[in-house]
């Protein structure tokens, strides 16, 4: 199995359910990866949400 | 079963952490059947397991990059170690579990990769990570403060402690306003002032919130002036004196309005039962977890 398709997001509890000690190194590369790829996801998202608050400020929010 | 904690004599404590101070000043019952009997609830604490895996996972990674692991190896030791650790670990907890706390150290580890703070080198050789440290209260010589700090570092030209915490609440300004006054920042900085003659300034802590899909993290810090640190030192002097009178005395005050702090104390069902009750709740209802404060965790 490739690293790639053991960074599938499914596959991540698997891994984490294996034996640790018997995690291969493309075991372990694809739990980092898939944690990394998780982080920038969740980021953009982040960006996405604070822009969109951004765009809601008006100056009608002022009461004048 | 003999009480062989280093940090009592004859059934008194005489070396204090942050931990029995809190709880001394909290309730003096609730440290006494906390620290001096050793009671604790049955149920270990998620949050206090998952504190103790985060802090071994971090102190692995900066040993490793003090012997000259770049960052991707030793966060990928660190990963390895940190699931070695937490095998037969279980959590119902939707937010601190085994999962959430493999991100939140790959999170947190690749945030601070190209981290300013530098973890110093001790006199001895070694990194400056996980310390135990111990002094004499000046007031009271035939007392010990100590604990253990998670490391040193220099930031921003300065020196300090800097301690990691995860929440699940959301890391505003009031979160650290928390550790100011605080009796662990307060001892951590005269730690590493007395114990390990650094001209630490205070403490810097990493803060970890803990989401169901996220792992965000703020630094905060909780500075502590030598003005501050002095008159720490003289009512820390009479608390620990005040316990051993109390224990002297075998006279254990209750502060009622302790008893709903923090989502309400362990011991209230046992309070609230007639004294001659109360130790057959104990024993019947709680486990013995001694708590000792000299126990080494790390380097000294």
């Amino acid at each position: 199995m490739s690293v790639l398709a053991e960074a599938d997001p499914n596959s991540l509890q698997a891994l984490f359910d294996m034996d640790p000690l018997k995690l291969s190194d493309s075991n372990k590369e694809a739990i980092v990866k898939e944690l990394r790829a998780q982080r920038e996801r969740w980021k953009q998202a982040e960006g996405g949400r604070a822009k969109k608050e951004l765009v809601k400020v008006d100056l009608s929010d002022l009461g004048l | 079963m003999p009480d062989t904690r280093l940090s009592f004599r004859d059934g008194i404590q005489f070396a204090w952490d942050s931990t029995s101070l809190t709880l001394f000043k909290e309730c003096p019952r609730k440290y006494y059947y906390t620290i001096v009997q050793g009671f604790s609830t049955r149920e270990r604490s998620v949050h206090l397991d998952f504190g103790i895996f985060l802090h071994e996972a971090y102190e692995f990674y900066h040993r490793a990059r003090a012997i000259g692991d770049d960052h991707e190896k030793a966060l990928h030791a660190t990963v390895e170690q940190s699931l070695v650790a937490t095998v037969g670990w279980t959590s119902d907890d939707k937010y601190k579990n085994r999962p959430n706390l493999i991100r939140t150290i790959v999170w947190y580890l690749d945030e601070f990769k190209d981290d300013p703070a530098k973890t110093i080198v001790l006199s001895n050789g070694k990194p400056a990570v996980e310390l135990s440290f111990r002094f004499e209260i000046p007031e009271a010589p035939d007392y010990l403060y100590c604990g253990h700090m998670d490391r040193i570092a220099e930031f921003s030209g300065d020196l300090y402690v800097f301690d990691y915490k995860s929440t699940k609440r959301a890391l505003y300004t009031e979160y650290f306003a928390q550790f100011s006054p605080h009796n662990q920042m307060t001892g951590y900085t005269l730690g590493g002032k007395i114990t390990f003659k650094q001209p630490v300034k205070g403490v810097i802590i990493d803060a970890a919130q803990v989401g169901v899909n996220f792992s965000r993290f703020v630094r905060g810090s909780a500075p502590r002036s030598d003005e501050v640190l002095e008159e720490w030192l003289s009512p820390t002097a009479y608390y620990v004196k005040l316990a051993t009178s109390y224990a002297e005395a075998d006279f254990w005050p209750l502060y009622e309005s302790s008893c709903d702090k923090f989502f309400g104390c362990q011991f209230r069902q046992v309070c609230s039962k007639s004294p001659r009750q109360r130790q057959l709740w104990l024993e019947a209802d709680y486990v013995k977890r001694l708590w000792d404060p000299l126990q080494i965790r790390g380097d000294i």
